[in-house]
């Protein structure tokens, strides 16, 4: 997507994902983290496959990067999420992200992108807004 | 039955060290490469003393924090909003800290309010925000 065009119409979905939250996944984050993989398994048998929300916040990002061909050295400055639905490990979760805000102060390029994220059942999981800054 | 939930006013605190390793996993994780993140070389063109951590990770531990305080709660009713202050670099360790700020109950709803953050080892704030639970 190019960034720069000046005829954008706002807001526009800048990518729509389906994941299954598979062990892999669920290992490599916490590895990443050194967090445990399912850590509401102590409070509640219900919870025991339970992911970490972040983990989801995560994954909900993961196109966007590419999807915008961001320049090298772009700074992520904001982060609003509400966690909705806990998810459990195996399931398939489908995460939108739309751009709402793109905008220029100065020398720096101000991004402000909506995330949902969505289970195969329509329940809804997560939402959040991302705020990103990029030179120009 | 009306059931006393009891807030706690400070949240437990999560010392954490962020290593190289962890970041170059958390690049897989996220799918950020960034070489602000990976390239040392990029980074220090790019002001920093060597790569940083990318935000999401470092705000992970303000989950685990709340984690650790509301167990399920946080999972089902948590919300948070937070700057990015400034970079961790790698080899940095950083430090949660959460203290109760408010309450409000808005149709039999009880939400929480805490001033949430982390710290790196210079005391410098690295995020900055708001978490709310409802209870």
């Amino acid at each position: 997507m190019n960034l720069f065009s000046s005829n954008q119409s706002l807001p526009l979905v800048l990518s729509k994902s389906e994941y299954k939250i598979d062990s892999d996944l669920v290992k490599t984050y916490s590895t990443s983290i050194q967090c445990e993989p399912f850590p509401f398994s102590g409070f509640s048998h219900q919870y025991k496959k339970t992911i970490p929300p972040t983990a989801i916040l995560t994954l909900s990002l993961r196109d966007l990067v590419n999807k915008l061909e961001l320049p090298r050295g772009t700074l992520h400055t904001g982060q609003e999420v509400e966690f909705i639905n806990p998810v459990n490990l195996n399931s398939v979760l489908c995460c939108t992200t739309t751009l709402l805000q793109n905008s220029v102060r100065k020398s720096t390029r101000i991004l402000i992108i909506q995330l949902f994220v969505e289970d195969e059942n329509k329940m809804p999981i997560l939402r959040g807004k991302t705020t990103l800054f990029t030179s120009l | 039955m009306n059931i006393q939930y009891t807030l706690p006013q400070s949240l437990p605190i999560i010392a954490q060290l962020i290593t190289q390793s962890m970041i170059i996993d958390y690049s897989k994780v996220s799918n950020d490469f960034n070489p602000i993140h990976l390239d040392s070389t990029f980074a220090i063109e790019a002001g920093f003393d060597t790569t940083i951590a990318h935000g999401m990770m470092v705000l992970s531990y303000i989950s685990e924090m709340m984690t650790m305080a509301f167990g399920t709660k946080w999972a089902t009713t948590g919300q948070l909003k937070v700057k990015f202050r400034s970079p961790v670099l790698s080899g940095e360790s950083i430090e949660t800290f959460g203290e109760l700020s408010r309450t409000t109950k808005d149709n039999n709803l009880n939400k929480a309010f805490y001033k949430v953050g982390i710290n790196n080892k210079n005391g410098d704030l690295v995020i900055t925000g708001e978490a709310t639970i409802c209870y």
